[in-house]
């Protein structure tokens, strides 16, 4: 009974918290874009336009609701759902501290320790595409179906240097559990290293972003939602609280993307050289851990929005070359080095 | 109970009312239909110079499912007129029709037979701003206009919504 | 000449693009970092690059700048405006309606000429903001201010009538914003035209010098035909 109820307050803490984050990411995607574009940006909703993304969602839900007439209606509603759902779900396997203790009992700071850590990650994560296609097909509009095949597209061939970098890391761990990985991360490696996964596996890192900002379709490779750039790709049709879902979806999708770059390649929980596991008391331990994780969470949601308003947009042919031509390649040879290194090293 | 029957809602009423629209004053997403010369200085408006993103119109959406504001920016010819027409139409309540510059106003210097004379011919318009083209701050005083427009509307206690409030 | 144009292929870093990115996040961190520090400053003008209307009007305008229409008032308070017609005449957008009225007895203080304009209306919805109309009237009355902030609800509200342009005068007056009287340009007599010895040269000058007027163009050829025969 115990177990069960920590369960629901640990979804239900998450759950809030992944929402919190990605309301006030819509606020910093806002400001930070509009710092580096030489301008203010939203100063009028609240100080430094804080409640900007309050008065988005009031005005959201209050806009009028249309489904065209000639749209599937169920197709329709399913969309934005399938969207966003998978975003909130695919968290529930990141970690986002060391374990806690309260009142005697263990507490781990993740919802499920399933020891197919990322697998789920990525299985979830497929059906984001069929949020996406869903929308786009059943809006009935030429620039949503487009919108939708190529965001279709990109999602998919994204997915396999995205699974081959996961691969190599499996290969280095032994494990696929994310928490696992985690605790692995302890320590440093060749005397003077912290022993975090980005410098075990710095190919496999690099293509890991490079796939993870594909799959959350993130400018440079934001095709799909600003395609033609004059009618918005797939969610081109939808208007007031399903359009919030889907734009929310985006920003939740960021999220889970940057625990897992964390929890894999940035040493989770651990401050690089000292261990303060050993050094503070439990509750404090757990506390302390959950704020360094954040703080790295938050450098990879800043770096999202920085590398957004750097790049421009990639053409679609070169969107797939990269991905089928350049990254899959590199993935294979990084496992490939990886598999060499550790008979070699083992 | 009379009080409630003279402005038609009570407490919780009212205080909806404000909080909806808070929201829509503060998040006027446009529609920049931008087709003449007006279209630059409305691109003005929406740089870095004199910067709109600061009312809240940072995102500008070419899908009219998803603006709450259409600022028309130059002129229409009678070839475009059904074609913004349908933009009008798909829009979503509550809308407004910002018409910038005097070839959205009224025509302007163009009274020929394939201009349309004024968009007010085909909708209707909320805010009206001569010039030609007019600065950008003269459009962001139109959005100001907007905001103070949707501070005086009243979305649950208008007198259409009133009879169903009794006793709130 | 033409610019040769050199056709440099891509180094290779600049094909891995992973540099060429971390170069362009850094000039952005620049950018963000000069912003943020800026948007402390105290004023309503805190990044120097924006001005933010309402609070901050501190962009110059240009002192030539066409805003609102005013109708001017001369050094004793008596309206300039003699109802010629020339700014209305001459309006590409033809927004200007002028009925004249005549002075009367008493009314030597309102009015500086004898005749004035009755109704004087600009319908702001058309006019084009060129300053036609400024540069036409002869007597300097009517003239485009610094105003630009001219959003309306309804149309109504953006036809100026001719207590609206006099207020609009006052406004500036009391703000300082009037434009200096415009310098009038000196009419310089055209130089006197060559004199030609032979006569038929002469009589055949007399004729092309007619001045051309649009109805009279088709006796044109029928003239140079004459003066062709002549001179044969």
């Amino acid at each position: 009974m115990d177990d069960w109820l920590i369960a629901i307050i640990k979804v239900v803490c998450i759950w809030v918290w992944v929402l919190l984050i990605a309301v006030v990411m819509t606020w910093v995607e806002r400001r930070g874009a509009a710092l580096i574009q030489d301008r203010p940006g939203p100063n009028r909703a609240g100080p430094w336009g804080l409640f900007q993304p309050l008065a988005d969602g009031i005005k959201l839900f209050t806009k009028e609701e249309i489904i065209p007439t000639k749209a599937q209606k169920l197709l329709y509603i399913m969309g934005p759902l399938l969207f966003s759902v998978p975003a909130f779900s695919a968290y529930a396997v990141v970690p986002f501290g060391d374990k806690i203790i309260l009142g005697g009992k263990e507490i781990i700071l993740q919802v499920s320790d399933v020891n197919i850590g990322f697998l789920f990650i990525l299985a979830i994560g497929s059906m984001a595409v069929y949020g996406v296609i869903l929308g786009g097909w059943g809006s009935n509009n030429k620039y949503s179906i487009l919108g939708g095949l190529r965001s279709t597209a990109q999602m998919v061939s994204y997915e396999v240097p995205l699974g081959l970098a996961l691969l190599a890391i499996v290969f280095v761990y032994g494990t696929f559990s994310l928490r696992d990985i985690s605790l692995a991360q302890q320590g440093t490696f060749l005397g003077f290293l912290p022993n975090w996964g980005i410098f075990k596996q710095p190919l496999g890192f690099i293509l890991f972003i490079v796939a993870a900002y594909a799959e959350a379709n993130r400018v440079p490779f934001d095709l799909p939602e600003a395609e033609s750039e004059i009618v918005s790709g797939y969610h081109t049709e939808y208007g007031s609280m399903r359009l919030g879902l889907y734009l929310f979806g985006e920003y939740v999708n960021l999220v889970t993307i940057s625990g897992v770059i964390v929890a894999l390649y940035f040493g989770s929980w651990h401050m690089p050289y000292i261990d303060l596991g050993a050094y503070l008391g439990p509750i404090s331990w757990g506390i302390v851990s959950f704020c360094i994780f954040f703080l790295k969470v938050s450098f990879f949601l800043w770096m999202f929005v920085w590398v957004r308003w750097t790049l421009p947009r990639f053409r679609y042919d070169q969107v797939m070359g990269l991905g089928w031509r350049g990254l899959i390649p590199l993935g294979l040879f990084n496992i490939f080095i990886t598999a060499l290194f550790i008979q070699l090293t083992v | 109970m009379a009080i409630e029957a003279y402005n038609g809602g009570g407490w919780i009423a009212t205080k909806l009312e404000w909080l909806i629209n808070w929201g829509r004053k503060r998040s006027p997403w446009p529609l920049p239909f931008g087709t003449a010369c007006c279209g630059i200085e409305m691109m003005c408006a929406l740089a870095a110079g004199y910067d709109m993103a600061r009312f809240g119109a940072e995102r500008p959406s070419f899908s009219p499912r998803q603006a709450d504001v259409l600022i028309q920016a130059g002129t229409i010819n009678l070839k475009l007129a059904p074609v913004f027409k349908k933009i009008y139409d798909q829009m979503a309540e509550p809308r407004c029709v910002i018409s910038m510059g005097a070839c959205a106003s009224s025509g302007g210097v163009f009274r020929t037979y394939a201009t349309l004379q004024g968009i007010d011919k085909l909708v209707p318009v909320d805010i009206y701003i001569p010039g030609c083209p007019p600065r950008p701050e003269a459009l962001l005083q139109a959005l100001l206009m907007f905001i103070e427009k949707t501070e005086k509307s009243q979305p649950i206690t208008h007198k259409k919504y009133s009879d169903l409030l009794v006793g709130t | 000449m033409a610019k040769p144009v050199v056709k440099k292929e891509y180094t290779l870093s600049e094909r891995i693009y992973l540099w060429e990115i971390l170069k362009g996040m850094k000039l952005t961190w620049g950018h963000f970092w000069f912003n943020f520090k800026a948007c402390w400053r105290p004023g309503p003008h805190t990044i120097p690059t924006c001005w933010q209307y309402p609070e901050d009007r501190t962009r110059e305008i240009s002192p030539v700048f066409r805003g609102e229409h005013m109708l001017q008032k001369d050094d004793k308070g008596r309206e300039t405006c003699i109802a010629c017609g020339m700014c209305a005449k001459i309006c590409p957008a033809k927004c200007i309606t002028i009925k004249k009225g005549k002075r009367k007895e008493g009314e030597e203080d309102k009015y500086a000429a004898k005749t004035y304009p009755a109704a004087f209306e600009v319908d702001l919805l058309r006019c084009i903001f060129c300053g036609f109309c400024e540069d036409a009237c002869p007597k300097n009355a009517i003239v485009l201010g610094q105003n630009f902030e001219l959003a309306r609800y309804t149309k109504e509200e953006c036809i100026l009538d001719k207590r609206k342009l006099l207020m609009n005068y006052r406004k500036a007056k009391e703000e300082g914003k009037l434009k200096p009287p415009r310098k009038r340009v000196p009419v310089v007599p055209a130089p006197p035209k060559p004199e030609k010895d032979e006569k038929a040269d002469e009589g055949a000058e007399a004729k092309k010098g007619k001045p051309a007027v649009a109805g009279k163009a088709k006796k044109k050829p029928a003239e140079k035909a004459e003066s062709n025969e002549k001179e044969e």
